[in-house]
């Protein structure tokens, strides 16, 4: 109780110099916490838009499929329906069927990727098309880029061209449902997305698939993979969305790496303030350190006293960051922080990461795990920064500081 | 019976890069116990240094310092806060009260770092406070007391833990000739009616009436003796 009492009241005893070693952790325990969960909370975000635009939390394709992409190499979708019932956690599945064609319209035609999805399912939830009114299976939905080099608006017809399943070629016709301005060029420029059964059965493919993706309750993608190879028989074989969408998993990655460098330059900061301001606290008392020492304190004694004091203040100002940011995180995670006109000055339309359009408020989450870890990480890291201090006092003759 | 401190030919020398200043030369000294010694003499006379070595805040650089028969030689810091913690009071010329704790809590302190619980040290500080008369300080901090009070609260701690001897290195240099009176007259006191070995440095001649030894320094060797 004693060298607490003592740490207090040297805390106390220079408040400005406190208060400025209690802003840094604090600070720092703040912005690194607030930091890691608008990240996190951002990650989610391109997961969740990824894994709806994409391959969901995991998705079964032939294996072939998916090294070649050649329309080809599909899967029977009653093969594989029996081991996404083995799931337990199945929230929503897709099929999806993609083939490459040309757009045709009375003036010229253009390539287009075709998304052939189960749309009145899809416009549900999928980030791209969410909210179409779907009226016939002829529908389509278009890229803007695509539309406009074709000078087709919505309601005009549309004929694709595309290879059937025994080497044909064939004209489908559509009508266009919706044109859509997603700010990704891939999508804008040659995507179009059509119902499942009328392409699959128009170009020979009735029954087939080569995407099966598949949205969790509460995701587990890798556990799930596991479950579905084993049920599943080759070539059909489940991938994690990390595998399925490399790009986005990569992109998430580097972004991490980016906040992991910010977080390092934060620790360097916070380790260099705190030793500064103890090394200080420090050097004021030389003199009372001798003291203390000359009248028979051991160097350990000292360094527990100083030490003391650093877990006092490192505690305080850690717990206090970690509430304060705990305040402004329940703010962001429910009104988040609107980068709309961010993007606006950066010239920028919409907001794309390795392939998925990101939605423009970024909203925070909260991480127990994540924040106390880096509460208690910052804590530490301001204990070993009183170490120092200690170690150097601890280094001098009694009679030396004595002096001073 | 052995003398509580013991020097045999002890040097000591500051080295300040080539200059070289003989703080310390060849002392051969023997303090009883129960001894009331003043060591004598000019600033710069090597009296600190003297109490210094002596308590092992600095160390020999040629000759013996025994404490009650133990060499100081071989001991190391950790052994040397020991024998000042459990063994040696030490009274300051500035007082060198923690300035964040009451007098209370400054007696205390050593006899917590002895490990002694909370109510042994605090009847403990009581009683020796009420027997120097100085309760009424109990819980003020080194702040609200004058230099005359701070000081007797130094020889309080120092006496505290019931030590072989107190060091008190001018302990009324910084004090009016009534309070260094005072403070003399106390460490009398303890000293005739505990028994407690007294050895402090002074250069005030008034003071120096009251020892029953005078030790005289100059330039670091002892020139003279007194006893009373």
């Amino acid at each position: 109780m004693i060298w607490f009492k003592l740490a207090w009241r040297n805390i106390w005893r220079n408040r400005l110099r406190s208060a400025i070693q209690f802003t840094i952790i604090a600070g720092s325990v703040f912005t690194g916490v607030v930091f890691h969960n608008l990240a996190v909370g951002n990650y989610r975000n391109m997961i969740r838009q990824g894994t709806r635009m994409g391959s969901g939390d995991v998705a079964i394709y032939n294996e072939k499929w998916f090294r070649m992409r050649r329309t080809g190499f599909t899967l029977d979708e009653k093969d594989v329906l029996p081991a996404i019932r083995k799931l337990n956690n199945v929230d929503r599945f897709f099929l999806r069927f993609y083939v490459s064609g040309y757009a045709r319209s009375m003036e010229k035609s253009l390539p287009v990727n075709i998304v052939a999805m189960q749309l009145e399912k899809e416009v549900e939830d999928h980030p791209l098309i969410k909210g179409t009114k779907i009226r016939s299976r002829r529908d389509i939905i278009l890229g803007e880029k695509v539309a406009r080099r074709l000078n087709l608006g919505e309601g005009k017809r549309l004929v694709v061209m595309a290879g059937t399943a025994d080497g044909q070629l064939t004209g489908i016709l559509f009508r266009i449902r919706r044109v859509i301005r997603t700010g990704i060029e891939e999508v804008d420029c040659c995507t179009a997305f059509a119902d499942l059964d009328y392409v699959r059965d128009n170009l020979g493919y009735t029954g087939k698939v080569h995407e099966v993706a598949i949205l969790l309750e509460n995701g587990g993608p890798d556990e799930a993979k596991k479950t579905l190879n084993q049920f599943l028989k080759p070539p059909a074989r489940a991938y994690s969305w990390r595998e399925a969408m490399k790009e986005l998993a990569s992109a998430i990655a580097y972004d991490y790496m980016g906040l992991v460098m910010f977080m390092l330059f934060l620790y360097i900061v916070i380790s260099v303030g705190t030793v500064n301001v103890l090394f200080m606290s420090v050097m004021d008392r030389t003199r009372e350190f001798g003291m203390l020492r000359a009248v028979g304190m051991t160097p350990g004694q000292i360094s527990k006293m100083i030490l003391t004091e650093g877990i006092i203040l490192g505690t305080s100002a850690g717990i206090t960051g970690l509430l304060i940011a705990l305040i402004v995180n329940i703010y962001l995670s429910t009104h988040g922080i609107d980068i709309q006109a961010l993007m606006r000055l950066a010239g920028q339309e919409s907001v794309s990461y390795g392939g998925v359009i990101i939605e423009p408020i970024i909203r925070s989450t909260w991480e127990w795990k994540g924040s106390f870890g880096y509460t208690l990480f910052i804590i530490l890291l301001s204990l070993i920064a009183s170490w120092f201090p200690a170690r150097w006092i601890n280094s001098k003759d009694v009679a030396e500081l004595m002096r001073r | 019976m052995n003398p509580i401190v013991e020097l045999i030919n002890v040097s000591k020398i500051f080295r300040s890069g080539e200059e070289e200043v003989h703080a310390l030369r060849n002392i051969t000294l023997r303090i009883e116990k129960g001894e009331f010694t003043a060591i004598a003499g000019p600033s710069g006379s090597g009296k600190t240094t003297l109490l210094n070595v002596i308590s092992g805040i600095e160390r020999a650089d040629a000759g013996k310092v025994i404490f009650d028969g133990q060499p100081l030689e071989g001991l190391n810091e950790n052994a040397l806060s020991a024998l000042r913690l459990h063994r040696i009071g030490f009274v300051f010329q500035a007082y060198n009260l923690i300035p964040t704790l009451t007098a209370r809590e400054n007696a205390e302190f050593i006899l917590f770092l002895r490990g002694m619980t909370e109510k042994e040290r605090s009847q403990k500080v009581e009683e020796i406070f009420r027997e120097l008369g100085i309760e009424n300080l109990l819980d003020r901090f080194p702040h609200q007391m004058s230099g005359g009070q701070q000081q007797r609260v130094a020889i309080a701690r120092a006496i505290a833990g019931e030590p072989d001897i107190v060091l008190a290195d001018e302990p009324t240099a910084n004090l009016d000739s009534k309070n260094s009176m005072a403070i003399i007259q106390l460490m009398k006191r303890l000293n005739s009616k505990k028994g407690i070995t007294f050895l402090f440095s002074t250069h005030d001649p008034l003071i120096m009436e009251n020892a029953s030894r005078i030790i005289h320094l100059r330039d670091g060797k002892i020139v003279g003796e007194e006893r009373k």
